[in-house]
């Protein structure tokens, strides 16, 4: 029986879904506490961002900024040891109620770089 | 059908047109709909499987290739090979800041590549503008319209014999980005796979600049979703013809794509050149 081209494509695909893969993607927050977007009622004392893929800790960055665009976190951020290179986290001190901007650079061990940034706020 | 990336917006390979980046990809599409070639053309219910590639020279600079199988239910109707295609790309513009990516490309359908009744015997040159805008800039009480995006392709079609129409290829998709909405703007607590999907709606339009047809518009929308995982895409899409002229009854695109630059980041997946310098 002649394999139809449909068949073929599908055992195309399937193949394709099969290649076997090693390597580490682009990396993207997959948590973050505080949470994106979040109310506070109280100061955090760290921010911490979980990553979708391993990160090159000498390339990473973690900063938190208030309203008046002044950096309020201690430090520029590491990856914490354990976490499989996932874990980024900064310290912060005790945060007055306002809204503060959390502002992420990482280089993932495949060498691709992304960034981004949130808000959050914490309440009176 | 590709993914580019523009500061914190991550734009999904569209799949009915190229998204605005140059990029290491694998796209592989099915498509069955009932459309026309050119406005009033009888229009069977077709399978079209389809396959591209795409390959990085330098970061701004890419080579395409691409092909497609069509069959249709009708009988007699021929089945075979389109036309092959052939591109060069380049990045003419980035900013990711305002979250924009230009690109500009050359494409060649090459004529007599083709099986007979289903590609052509001529070429049809088609310089390509793709554009793509995330609204991450928006103020703060539009927050949650950040997630907003469009991207689009103006191409006019310009066949290698005079007896044949010229058209415009023209476009436009979009797209909400729950991912970006989960990342940047507000966790609403989405879970996989949910967390990953990009609702979009693309409009793929094709209108006639001379012959019998100079100044009818054909085309479709295209409700669907794009679904982002870490090393590729799959998508499916609603087609609705948008005239009588463009075919009639629901067609179905599915699309799958392989990002090798997150495969194979430091092989298949880099540019050949790598540290080359832009041009523009």
């Amino acid at each position: 029986m002649r394999p139809t081209f449909g068949k073929l494509a599908g055992i195309g695909l399937l193949l394709a879904f099969s290649v076997p893969i090693s390597a580490q993607a682009h990396a993207f927050p997959a948590r973050s506490r505080p949470r994106v977007g979040a109310t506070l009622s109280q100061s955090p004392h760290h921010i911490r961002i979980w990553f979708d893929a391993g990160l090159e800790g000498l390339f990473c960055s973690l900063t938190v900024k208030n309203a008046a665009g002044h950096i309020v976190s201690s430090g520029p951020g590491h990856v914490v040891a354990g976490s499989h290179d996932r874990l980024l986290e900064t310290a912060v001190p005790a945060l007055s109620p306002g809204k503060y901007h959390v502002y992420w650079s990482v280089v993932a061990v495949d060498g691709h770089h992304t960034q981004g940034r949130y808000m959050f706020r914490i309440n009176k | 059908m590709a993914h580019a990336i523009a500061g914190m917006r991550v734009f999904p390979g569209t799949l009915t047109f190229a998204d605005p980046g140059v990029t290491d990809e694998l796209d592989l599409n099915y498509a069955n709909a009932a459309l026309a070639d050119a406005p009033g053309d009888a229009a069977p219910y077709a399978s079209t499987y389809s396959l591209g590639y795409s390959k990085t020279i330098t970061p701004d600079l890419g080579l395409s290739i691409g092909t497609a199988y069509q069959s249709t239910a009708a009988p007699g109707a021929p089945a075979g090979l389109q036309n092959l295609n052939l591109g060069i790309d380049y990045q003419l513009f980035e900013s990711d800041r305002q979250e924009t990516l230009v690109t500009g490309a050359l494409n060649e359908s090459l004529g007599n590549t083709g099986s007979a009744g289903v590609g052509t015997t001529y070429s049809v040159f088609s310089p390509t503008l793709l554009f793509g805008r995330g609204f991450g800039d928006l103020p703060s009480s539009l927050r949650d319209l950040r997630p907003l995006a469009i991207s689009g392709i103006i191409a006019p079609n310009i066949p290698s014999t005079s007896s044949v129409a010229r058209s415009l290829t023209w476009g436009l998709s979009v797209q909400y980005s729950l991912p970006y909405l989960q990342t940047y703007v507000r966790d609403i607590g989405l879970r996989a796979p949910l967390n990953n999907i990009v609702p979009l709606v693309e409009f793929p339009m094709q209108t006639f600049t001379s012959g019998p047809y100079a100044g009818q518009t054909i085309g479709t929308i295209n409700p669907g979703f794009v679904w982002i995982g870490h090393y590729g895409q799959v998508g499916i899409e609603a087609t609705l013809p948008v005239n009588n002229a463009s075919g009639h009854g629901l067609g179905v695109v599915l699309g799958a794509g392989f990002y090798f630059d997150d495969i194979y980041p430091h092989g298949l997946g880099a540019p050949l050149f790598p540290n080359a310098p832009k041009v523009f």
